[in-house]
């Protein structure tokens, strides 16, 4: 597995790559649904300033709070 | 590795290049390769039409991500995950002492907590960290990272779970019992320590008396594992000044090395009348 980092100025890039929006309250959305939010693993929803990475299975949005980081650590702990 | 051969095709330079790759739209950022921390990056500015196609490396990425099963993450939070990894080693002994003796829940509180004592340590801020743990577990996580941060997992919990260990026949519930009052009410509570003396342990108690009373808060919990701190938290309960304060006779569980005591008191507005003068 290789990492690809990106900044803070590419998120609407990454996301546009990924076929999202962001909505007028700065949610991460679906291009094609508007309305329709994308959710984390645990049902959180994503704020443009809290997304931090997306992985594959299907589309597995991360946050970039504490816990879900540590999370993240222990699914790669995982998978090594 | 259909990234990797994708970038190729754009980038000549990444031939030979062993290191990470980065994506920014920063227009002060160049399309280069940095040193950054003893890491070799590769950055790559989208925003610079005369060597991106914006779109193949869209299509690159998406197919890292899908196809690859590559990690698209930002930098500050990959630093994060670096940190986090590194913490855990370190805070190895502690974490495995308290598995399985605490909540799974709370294991999870206080693996967060402890990272974020690292990073305090460290003189990092935390602000953020600590309303991460507090957004996510609520007012038991804020007192589990407070406990955390202040030592008192291994001064005062550890030493309460041996304590039990040595004295009680069946240590786990016991332990947990006081463990759930410890954790419920450390806002309320004092944690008396080796280095106190007694004078300051009554200056300690006579002062979150007065704060509690003048916001209506009742009681004040004590807590002291050892010997030393029993003996100073028995002979307090014996002060005439500290006495004069308790509106009902203090609620007590304690053994040779620890002491747990409830002491009640009238608040401001309520009638003041110490049991003690009542007898």
């Amino acid at each position: 597995m290789n990492k690809i980092l990106f900044d803070k100025s590419a998120k609407k890039f990454i996301l546009n790559a990924f076929d999202k929006a962001i909505d007028k309250e700065g949610f991460v959305v679906e291009k094609s649904d508007p309305s329709q939010r994308v959710l984390t693993r645990d049902a959180q929803e994503v704020e443009i300033n809290r997304f931090a990475g997306i992985r594959k299975g299907s589309e597995i949005f991360i946050r970039s709070d504490l816990c879900s980081l540590m999370q993240l650590c222990d699914d790669l702990s995982r998978e090594d | 590795m259909a990234w990797w051969d994708s970038l190729l095709g754009l980038f000549p330079k990444l031939k030979d290049f062993k290191g990470e790759v980065k994506l920014t739209c920063l227009s002060g950022n160049k399309t280069t390769i940095i040193n950054n921390d003893n890491r070799k990056i590769f950055q790559i500015n989208i925003n610079d039409t005369r060597t991106i196609d914006q779109s193949h490396i869209k299509d690159a990425i998406r197919k890292a991500v899908q196809n690859n099963n590559d990690l698209l993450i930002e930098d500050e939070s990959e630093k994060t995950l670096k940190a986090i990894t590194a913490s855990e080693e370190s805070n190895n002994n502690i974490l495995n002492y308290f598995y399985g003796k605490i909540p799974s829940g709370d294991y999870s509180i206080l693996r967060a907590a402890l990272f974020l004592k690292s990073q305090f340590d460290d003189g990092k801020p935390v602000d953020r960290l600590k309303r991460d743990i507090v957004d996510k577990y609520g007012e038991r996580g804020k007192n589990i990272s407070n406990l955390c941060t202040a030592g008192y997992f291994e001064t005062v919990i550890k030493p309460l779970y041996e304590e039990m260990v040595k004295t009680t026949d069946d240590p786990s519930t016991k332990f947990i019992e006081t463990y759930e009052v410890i954790i419920a009410q450390y806002p309320f509570a004092i944690f008396v320590n080796k280095m106190m003396s007694v004078d300051e342990l009554k200056k300690v108690i006579l002062g979150k008396i007065t704060r509690n009373k003048k916001y209506g808060i009742n009681y004040l919990r004590i807590h002291g594992i050892g010997e030393d701190n029993v003996r100073k938290i028995s002979q307090i309960l014996t002060d005439k000044d500290i006495q004069k304060e308790f509106s009902a006779l203090p609620e007590i569980n304690s053994g040779q090395t620890f002491f747990n005591v409830k002491i009640c008191f009238a608040c401001n507005n309520q009638s003041s009348g110490s049991i003690y003068n009542k007898i």
